[in-house]
Parts: structure tokens; sequence; C-alpha cells
């Protein structure tokens, strides 16, 4: 393993590597500070930046931009009482009392240092984690990669949103629109309306955009006039080492349950962030300071936060399936680039593997150079007015989907989904298992009309083999406790 | 929580009828029957379909029955009349007419002519009203994104 990752590095520490990598992180920085642009949208719109790029140097720029989105969200959050990402809202609790009693530095560099441990835990944990994983997932078959398609699509259509019945309504569109294109099996049409355009499928660019980007836009044009916002200045004074010292407990706590967590297909960063925080204020010594400026309140959302990325990581580097909508966007640059996740990529493409370790230990480093020395200069890019952010963002999504492949037709798609997108989000569904359900469809399909073709059509090939049946069991067993969860929810 | 059953009740009924027109209409006409039933390339399609239409009429059925205790207190009258959660805004109407104005004036007149009076116009359905801001945003956004992709990435935008 360690010779695999010197390779990595070695592929990795070029000079255009490593611009890129701290580009990303500035863009992804700049992306988690402006309040209303989210992770997922920033990676989303830079994809079409790295067509031209070698997947390599793609991936560094990507990696480093989910990276820094993770952390950016906490500047606005401390500073002018906005989290930059849902995920950082509960660094709001506590990072804005600090801010108001002038201690806004001291808040931003323990969120800091806080994202940079956990980031560093849950990246080491994810090389070996994915590379055990990867391991067992070499024998996985058809049935078995079936069973556990239905396994992540049961998970993640159940925690996405409030609603149980609505989050697989999302999946079962998105499971739809995968579909459409040439048959895998037999190559035949299916919903192409004799557009050359759709026999390769929905452009998976195109859908990404429209539902992340477009419907953005278009939620935030409702709220016009509502983008100035006070921001408290930063100040002088810094975090001493006494302040790090004590908040290491809680910076360990808040990457082992990020990890966890991220690592569970379909929760993501915010419950992390929710549970690290409740944790921390529940085995602290003064629980009333929770909420009024608590600094180790600012280290549990952030450490909880940042863990996220490695734990979500290792399903998508491992498996092949994404544990968050960030990561099913990451999924979809990957296939982008020619370049399927899973054990396959493992066997296949074991350097491009260690490269991406490698750009996430470098882009470790970059994070404190980016954050330290740029948290005035985004304190004041949160305050740039949506009136300049959303028709920028606009143009960018534009020429991003047509430089794809110089169609009008994808200029059009990406205006329908992004209205659909908007009218989801108005009415109350969660669009992640929309994206993650379309991204799965075709490996999981093929998985099963594979599987049976190889048992003439019986469906006991899923129960008989013991990796499938655990995979079909706890998928029953997961939907059997989102339902129980939803029931207690609506009692209370 | 009235409006959102309202909401449900409707988006439940779009989901229904969608799945139905996917089921009888889109199914037969485009795509192709072959193989045996469990391989056919309608087989998948078919599945999604059925599930739509049986998730959206469950999403119907628990929105109407939750309307309907709610409607008993205060009568029946305005059961199917539709009310949003927020009041409705036109503004994501002009933007969704804005950039379909793009789309046609990127096709027919290219990047660079249509790209400054969208931006203009995008800014100032935003809000913005500082028309040396709004012109110097839309010209500088249209060259360095023209440069960038053209030059930088080779990728052509006319």
């Amino acid at each position: 393993m360690l010779n695999e990752l010197m390779i990595g590095f070695q592929m990795v520490l070029t000079m255009g590597n490593i611009a890129a990598i701290f580009l990303g992180v500035v863009y992804g920085v700049f992306m988690g500070a402006v309040p209303g642009l989210t992770g997922t949208m920033g990676i989303a719109l830079i994809i079409p930046l790295t067509y031209s790029l070698s997947p390599i140097t793609a991936f560094c720029v990507l990696l480093g931009t989910y990276k820094g989105c993770l952390f950016g969200g906490a500047i606005p959050a401390i500073l002018i009482n906005t989290p930059g990402s849902p995920a950082a809202a509960v660094t709001v609790f506590d990072g804005f009392p600090l801010a108001q009693k002038g201690q806004a530095g001291r808040a931003m560099d323990v969120a800091l240092c806080s994202s940079v441990l956990a980031d560093a835990f849950s990246t080491i944990c994810l090389i070996f984690l994915a590379v055990f994983l990867a391991r067992i997932s070499l024998k996985f078959g058809p049935p078995e990669y079936a069973c556990l398609i239905v396994f992540s699509l049961a998970i993640v259509a159940g925690v996405s949103g409030d609603s149980v019945l609505k989050g697989v309504m999302a999946a079962v569109v998105g499971f739809l629109l995968g579909t459409v294109g040439l048959d895998p099996m037999m190559s035949t049409p299916r919903f192409t309306f004799g557009m050359p355009t759709l026999f390769n499928g929905i452009n998976m660019m195109v859908l990404m955009i429209g539902l992340f980007a477009v419907s953005e836009v278009l939620m935030q044009s409702e709220a016009k006039g509502k983008d100035m916002l006070k921001s408290i200045p930063t100040g002088k004074d810094r975090a001493s080492w006494a302040d790090i010292k004590r908040c290491l407990p809680t910076i360990l706590r808040g990457s082992i349950i990020g990890l966890f967590i991220g690592a569970i297909p379909g929760l993501g960063a915010t419950p992390a962030t929710f549970l690290t925080y409740a944790e921390t204020k529940r085995v602290s010594k003064h629980p009333e300071k929770f909420g009024h400026g608590a600094i180790e309140g600012v280290a549990a959302a952030e450490s909880g936060n940042n863990a996220t990325c490695g734990g979500a990581l290792i399903p998508l580097m491992a498996l092949g399936i994404p544990g968050d909508v960030t990561t099913a966007v990451l999924l979809g640059a990957f296939l982008i680039h020619g370049l399927t996740p899973g054990p396959a990529l493992f066997k296949e493409n074991i350097s491009m593997v260690y490269s991406i370790f490698a750009a996430l230990l470098v882009a470790i480093f970059f994070l404190p150079v980016v954050g330290r020395v740029s948290i005035r200069f985004f304190s004041l890019i949160a305050k740039v007015p949506s009136s300049i952010v959303y028709p920028v963002t606009t143009v960018l999504c534009t020429v991003g989907v047509y430089g794809f492949n110089s169609s009008f037709t994808d200029l059009w798609l990406m205006l329908i989904f992004g209205v659909v997108a908007y009218f989801m989000r108005k009415f109350g569904f969660a669009l992640a298992p929309l994206l993650i359900a379309f991204i799965l469809e075709p490996i999981g399909e093929r998985a099963i009309r594979q599987s049976l073709t190889l048992s003439d059509g019986s469906l006991s090939i899923f129960v008989t083999r013991p990796i499938s049946a655990f995979f079909l069991g706890m998928a029953i067993l997961a939907v059997i406790i989102l339902i129980k969860m939803k029931r207690k929810k609506q009692i209370a | 929580m009235y409006n959102r059953y309202k909401i449900d009740f409707l988006s439940g009924g779009g989901l229904f009828a969608c799945s139905l027109i996917v089921l009888f209409f889109l199914i037969p006409n485009y795509v192709s029957v072959g193989g045996s039933a469990e391989i056919s390339p309608r087989f998948f399609p078919k599945i999604a379909a059925v599930a739509l239409a049986v998730l959206s009429f469950s999403l119907i059925v628990k929105s109407f029955l939750a309307l309907y205790h709610h409607e008993k207190w205060a009568g029946l009258a305005d059961l199917f009349i539709p009310r949003m959660a927020t009041a409705p805004s036109f503004r994501p109407f002009l933007c969704v007419a804005i950039v379909a104005l793009y789309f046609i004036l990127f096709e027919h007149a290219g990047f660079l002519l249509a790209t400054p009076p969208v931006v203009a116009l995008l800014m100032l359905s935003f809000g913005q009203r500082r028309p040396v801001r709004i012109t110097a945003i839309s010209l500088v956004l249209t060259g360095v994104v023209f440069v960038l992709f053209t030059y930088g990435l080779k990728v052509p935008l006319q």
C-alpha cells in the first residue's frame, strides 16, 4: 500500500496538479463562503472546466473544491450569522455569539483547526477502509451488485427529506430518467424520441447542473433584496494553544462521528454536525454555555462536518455508491472522465486510486494556508450581492453545459430539469434521491438483468447467494427502521 | 400544514398523471419490445412507472385524508383549490423567460452578442439598480468567460 501511495504522490506532485489542488481549495472555500452557493453546486459548476484536463488533474481540482466547500461554510456562519452551507448551520450556534463578543478570529481559528484535523483523520481512515472494502467487493458478481444498489436506494430514498414517501417518489423519477437512452443489453432505443443526443442517455452534467444550479438560481430569484447582510469584523484575536488543546477530545469525537455518518449512504454532513454537537454538549461539564459562545461548540460542528468528506468517499471509492449528494456529483465526474469507481477501479486503475488519495492528503495542507490567509477576504466575499452571484452562475451553467457537447438541446434540457427541480423543492421533494437513483439505475439494471440471464429468469439468485441475501436483508431492515423512525417523529 | 397537504394532493395528482402517460403512451410507443419478460427493455421503465403510479396514488390518498380531517371542521368549500405554502412569485418565471431568451439569442447571435444583455436583464431581475455595475459586470463576465473557454479550455462558444 505504501509503495502505491508513493507512486500516487509522484503522479500528483507536479506543478500543474499542485496548482489545481490549490485553486480547487480556493474556489471551494469561495463557494462555501457565499450563502446560497453550495458545495454540490460548486462541484457541478466546475466539472465543465475539467473536460480538457487529464483525469488526475481534474480530480485534484474537484477534491480540492470538495474540501474547500466543507470549510468555507463556517466563514459566513461565524461572521454574518448565515451558514454558507446547510452543514454549517450548527457552527452558527456558538460561532456567531463568539463573534458578537469580539472573538471572531478565535472562532475562525478553532473552526479551521478542527476542520483540518478532522479532515486529516477521515482521509487516513478512507485510505485504509476503502482499500479493505474494495478487496472484499472484488468478490461481488452481478447479483451482489444488484442487491447492494437496492440497499443503497432504500437508504438514500428514505433518509433524504422530511417524507419517506416523497423521497422514494423522487428516487423512482430518477430511476425512470436513468432508463432513457439505448437499452444496456439490447441497444434498442428507449424514450429517445428520435433524438441522437439522447442515445447515450440524459447527459449527467445537464441533469446535475439543472437540478442543483439552475433550481438554486430560481429559488434565489424569489428573495430579491435580501442580500445586504452585516458582517462582524474578524478582529485580531487568535485562538491560543490552550484553546486547541481543550478542543482536541471534541475534535476526535467529531472526526469519528463524521466519518461514520459520512460513510452511510444518504446521510451527509448535516446530521453529522448536529449529532457531534449534541454529543459534545451532553458530555460537557458546562452544557449551559453551548449556544452562547462555547468554543467546543464550534470545534464539534466543524470537525463533524469535515470528517464526512473521507467517510462519504469510502463507499464511493470502494463500491461506487455515493455517500451523499456531493459525492453523487463526484461520481458523475468520475463517469464523465471515463472512470468507474468501485472494485473495477481498484483492479484496473490502482495508480489512479492512489493518486486520488495523494491529492486528498495534499489538499489537507492547503486548507489551513488558504483558510488562514483568506478569512478576511472571504468575509467580504460572503457579502457579494445575489444580484451579481446568480447572473454569473447562470452564465457559467450555460457555457458549462454547452461546452460539453456544443448542443443546444442540452441547454433546453438543463432549463427543463432546473424548472422541475425548482417545483420539486417548492413541493418538498428532495433532489438527492433523484440524482443518486439516476446514476445508479444503469449499474443496477445491468446487474439485475445479467443476474436474471445467469439464473434463466429465476429470482432465487438474489437470495441464495450469501452476500446478496445480506444486502437484501439490510435493505428490508433499513426500510422498517426508517418507517418506524418516521412514525415516532410524527407521534412526537 | 394545511397548505402542505394541498400541495401534496396536487403534486401526487400530477405525478400520477405522468406515470399513466409513461405507462400507457410513452412505453408502448417509444420503447421497443424484445427478449423474455424479465429482460425486455420495457421491464425497468414499466416497473418504475407502476411504482410511481402506486406511490403518487398513496400521496393523493394520504393528503386527501389529512385534508378531509381538516375540512370536517372548516367546511369542504375550497378542498380542491390549490394554495401555495408561500405567496406565488413571478420572479422565477421571469428568470426562466430570460434564460430561454438567452438560449435563443446564443443559438442565433452567438455567445458574445447574447451574454451582455441577458446578464444585464438577470441583474435587473435580481434587484440590481446601478447602471455602471450592471454594464461593467455584464461586459467583463462575457469577456472573461469567452477567453477562458475559447483560449484556455479550447471549448468554442460560437
